[in-house]
């Protein structure tokens, strides 16, 4: 008896208030869908030169100049977390001595993660050069195969900033800073130049042209899509902080040694481009390109290195932008310049 | 005795239950607040039927809440400005949180009816400036401990080089 009494009575304290409930939600609805942002820079910090690829385990890794080869990784491309370095400080490359490890660029090659890497300081263009390593998984560690040529020995001054693809069942590597961008063949494994630094340095072919300063070209990068090769690449001063002129360039050819033209059909081996990423306000000396990387709804995006004029002192920083293609098949990105802020890439959970 | 005594406690339940929405006099919330004052939106032909932001602040008992936007700009020395009045859809969500949506067709409605034109070799872009103000009955801007509950957010519109406004259906 007692016990029904009771529920009789909570009922009625429960009741009572929910009339006042009522009210105090009256109308209330579910919040409604906002769309998902980002926020540049992606990675804040002296991050520069960076380098995407997208791995088995779901993860995109990006590496980048600094240490021993930083990376981190990301679902998303734009929330980023810092794993470590690709090399550990026994086993760096060391065949360039007091040199840097600088700008990476990240494969997937016969099963093995590739690493190819420049070697150089500043003022070393004689000698700098570029290395590869390779890993069974994007964390490492990397295990340095050593360099594949020396600028002295392959003939071509600045040899940095490599750029590996592969093209109708063949491997290439490009690279060049300032003495002209280059591409040569690489062995099936694309661990070694295809027959030797002589034959490479006979057969290697010029894409881009060389000014022998930062009028000309560096960190090239090839994307092919439809029946186009486009040939990214950065020209002007990448580290003057505020004064830094850099920015993003583009020519295309249909084929992937060239010539390849601007839209009125200039040649790039005559220093002619289209501009791709240049500065305004928020961003300066956008440049070094990863690769193209496209989202869950098909859209295409790229990451590269840019200073946020807001605090130069932190260096350069990785910043993402939707790249879109006209209906004459060039890309761009909006208003040629980086966005402080806006929509985020879209993959799946 | 136990009836008794059970009686009581859930008499008391009853009260306590029911006091924090029986209070009155404290203002909810106790300061105006919005969640933004800068929104950034891009908007090409793909994406014209999706969200360009929304705009989120704390609910005001009985308020009507105002909406104008305008982009302001110098023309022969005197500030030329057209405003544009966004009806209020806002509605009321969790947590006593209010949200108007807007979505990017919405937005370039409103940048046409400015009289704003496209570029179709770059990008157009146009600061808007939305104004805001919660008004009571008699069309007063409400004040809630001396702040007027009123707010100004600025809009970065990016209309892409691929939009066309004659192109636009539903």
């Amino acid at each position: 008896m007692h016990q029904l009494l009771m529920t009789g009575l909570l009922s009625a304290a429960l009741f009572a208030c929910s009339d006042n409930e009522t009210k105090a939600n009256g109308g209330v609805q579910s919040p409604v869908e906002d769309k998902v942002w980002y926020t540049n820079p992606v990675i804040g910090g002296n991050t520069p030169d960076p380098s995407v690829i997208k791995a088995d385990d779901g993860y995109f890794y990006l590496y980048n100049t600094g240490g021993n080869t930083y990376y981190h990784r990301s679902k998303d491309l734009y929330n980023w977390e810092f794993l470590g370095t690709a090399f550990t400080e026994e086993d760096k490359p060391q065949w360039e001595p007091e040199a840097g490890i600088w700008a990476p660029d990240i494969n997937f090659i016969n099963g093995k993660y590739v690493l190819y890497y420049s070697m150089s300081s500043w003022g070393g263009g004689a000698t700098c050069g570029v290395g590869v390593a390779v890993s069974d998984t994007p964390q490492g560690p990397f295990q340095d195969l050593g360099k594949l040529f020396r600028s002295n020995e392959i003939d071509v001054h600045n040899s940095i900033d490599p750029f590996y693809i592969e093209d109708n069942g063949k491997k290439y590597l490009f690279w060049g800073s300032w003495w002209g961008i280059w591409g040569v063949q690489l062995t099936n494994d694309g661990l070694a130049l295809e027959g030797g630094i002589d034959y490479a340095k006979e057969h290697k072919i010029q894409v881009a042209a060389g000014t022998y300063d930062t009028r000309s070209y560096e960190a090239p990068y090839i994307h092919k899509r439809g029946n186009y090769y486009y040939l990214f690449c950065s020209t002007g001063t990448c580290c003057d902080g505020a004064n830094s002129t850099y920015q993003t360039v583009v020519c295309r050819s249909e084929n992937l040694f060239g010539p390849y033209v601007t839209k009125s059909g200039e040649r790039m081996l005559d220093n002619k481009h289209e501009i791709f990423i240049k500065n305004n306000g928020n961003f300066i000396a956008n440049g070094h390109n990863s690769e193209i990387i496209q989202d869950d709804a098909g859209h295409d995006w790229i990451l590269f290195h840019g200073y946020d004029t807001s605090k130069i002192e932190e260096e350069r920083m990785v910043l993402l932008e939707r790249v879109y293609w006209d209906n004459d098949g060039w890309p761009y990105i909006l208003e040629n310049s980086p966005s402080k802020k806006a929509e985020a890439p879209f993959f799946k959970k | 005795m136990k009836y008794i005594m059970a009686i009581l406690l859930c008499g008391l339940m009853v009260l306590g239950a029911c006091s924090d929405v029986e209070e009155v006099g404290i203002p909810l919330p106790a300061k105006f607040k919005v969640e933004s004052d800068e929104y950034y939106v891009q908007i090409t032909n793909e994406n014209i039927d999706g969200v360009a932001f929304v705009y989120r602040w704390i609910n005001i008992e009985g308020a009507k809440y105002l909406f104008t936007m305008f982009e302001s700009k110098e023309v022969d020395d005197e500030t030329e400005q057209k405003t544009v009045q966004i009806d209020d859809t806002s509605i009321l969500t969790n947590n006593n949180v209010r949200e108007l949506q807007v979505t990017n067709r919405q937005l370039t409605e409103y940048v046409q009816s400015l009289g704003i034109s496209l570029n179709e070799e770059e990008e157009t872009v146009v600061n808007l400036i939305m104004e805001f103000s919660a008004v009571n009955a008699a069309g007063e801007v409400i004040k809630q401990e001396e702040t007027e509950a009123a707010a100004t957010a600025t809009i970065r519109v990016v209309l892409s080089r691929d939009l066309n406004f004659n192109g636009l259906t539903d």
